[in-house]
């Protein structure tokens, strides 16, 4: 079992949408809008739960004209183990509502 | 010849940034673009997660969206996450221990000294940190790590030479020495930084042996002449030396980036064992008295001097020379291809 650091209010509510579906992959901004954290903080959450090993990362593989290859994320086995202890630590609190944003494409 | 190189590093920078400014504006981007592009090209210690920042700005939709998330961009690529925060607080408490003791030992000894030790032993304390945590990238080449060793020994040599300045010559330090001691502190501090970063690009060793090969001809060519000829010829081959290192290390790598920023490594380097072998000939040069003399006074206007000349107008001007000979390579590249088109 990872053993776990609290992690803050806003690693948490990531790792926590990560969690509802950890097969799918996202990419960054989806998950800024979705939880309403700006780009500033979410990546460098992006960034630490990469390096700890939580964290699985890809290159999308679909070419889509106008824009390039994004970066995609998901919860490593690891990551889920961590994600369910840290929604433990944080009361079972449910996972926030999504705040889609209709700025989106492709998503 | 200062001011001939001063005009030469204005004819250089003036029509580079006009053409720069005119591709941006004929690019069609707009500024957070120019700034996520500018942001994520500096994240070199983490360039996947810069080029994934890149890949997002295209789909954030209204100007405000997109000047937050270039703002977000800027943050992250200027205080990105510590890659190993432990060794990143052993590394800063033992620089803290380092700075704290050699503090004491030059105000014990060398008392005008003791606000330029410690100020530069926390600037170089926090950049070793910085490091460690992997927040700024090592050199991964041989070259580039033997340049960082030289950079790292004509600092120590300065450090010595000042502090030893200090101890026998204490007039040559005095009066506005305060500022003085944050200036260099500082300058010192920014060069060595900078003669730690690669120059990038798909062949970087080779545009790092030249960068090192540029710093140590201009190091001998500073030797040379500080002893023997003066200045002038010693500005006049250096930025020979440069433009050969921009053109090999830009033809080297295919990249005129590269070949700036191995020029630059150059000069800072350079730079670096310049104000190193200036105290060292002012030391050996002068009767030094371990008491308030006009030889202090003298010494003082050349340490001041040294500063000006040897840290700043020259690396710039060399840097400068560096450019133009990047460009002149990338230009032969181009012509080829512009003639098959």
């Amino acid at each position: 079992v990872t053993r776990i650091r609290r992690p803050s209010a806003q690693t948490t509510a990531v790792l926590q949408v990560l969690s509802a579906d950890p097969a799918h992959w996202r990419y960054g901004y989806e998950l800024c809008t979705e939880l309403g954290i700006r780009a500033g903080s979410m990546y460098p959450i992006l960034m630490r739960l990469a390096d700890r090993g939580l964290l699985e990362t890809s290159w999308e593989t679909e070419h889509v004209p106008g824009r390039p290859a994004r970066h995609l994320y998901r919860l490593s086995v690891a990551g889920r183990d961590y994600a369910a202890a840290a929604a433990q630590a944080a009361g079972h609190q449910p996972a926030p509502p999504s705040r889609r944003s209709p700025h989106l494409e492709g998503a | 010849m200062v001011l001939l190189g001063l005009i030469v590093l204005a004819a250089t920078l003036v029509p580079h940034l006009v053409r720069r400014l005119r591709a941006l504006a004929a690019s069609g981007s707009d500024m957070p673009e120019r700034i996520v592009v500018t942001a994520s090209r500096v994240m070199t210690a983490r360039r996947d997660w810069g080029l994934a920042l890149a890949a997002e700005l295209p789909q954030v939709r209204g100007q405000a969206l997109r000047w937050q998330f270039a703002a977000g961009v800027l943050r992250v690529a200027l205080f990105p996450p510590a890659r190993r925060p432990e060794r990143a607080l052993a590394v800063a408490i033992t620089g803290l221990a380092v700075t704290t003791a050699l503090t004491a030992a030059t105000a014990a000894v060398a008392a005008p000294a003791a606000l330029f030790v410690p100020l530069l032993g926390l600037l170089l304390s926090g950049y070793a940190a910085a490091v460690a945590a992997g927040r700024r990238p090592v050199p991964p080449e041989i070259p580039g790590r033997i340049t960082a060793v030289l950079a790292l020994a004509a600092v120590a040599a300065s450090v010595a030479s000042v502090v030893w300045l200090a101890v026998w010559e204490p007039a040559s330090i005095g009066g506005q020495w305060h500022a003085f001691s944050v200036v260099l502190a500082v300058i010192i501090a920014t060069h060595l930084a900078l003669a730690l970063m690669s120059p990038g690009g798909r062949n970087s060793s080779a545009a790092a042996w030249w960068a090192l090969g540029g710093a140590v001809a201009c190091a001998a060519i500073y030797a040379t002449t500080a002893f023997f000829q003066g200045p002038e010829p010693a500005l006049v081959a250096s930025m020979g030396v440069m433009l050969a290192v921009g053109y090999g290390a830009s033809a080297a790598t295919g990249s005129r980036l590269s070949g700036a920023r191995a020029g630059l490594i150059s000069a800072v380097t350079g730079a670096l064992a310049h104000f190193a072998i200036d105290t060292a000939v002012l030391l050996t040069g002068h009767q030094l008295s371990a008491a308030p003399g006009a030889a202090g006074y003298v010494i003082r206007d050349a340490v001041g001097g040294a500063l000006l000349t040897g840290l700043l107008i020259y690396p710039a001007i060399l840097a400068a020379a560096a450019l133009v000979g990047s460009a002149a390579a990338g230009r032969r590249a181009l012509a080829p291809r512009a003639q098959a088109g």
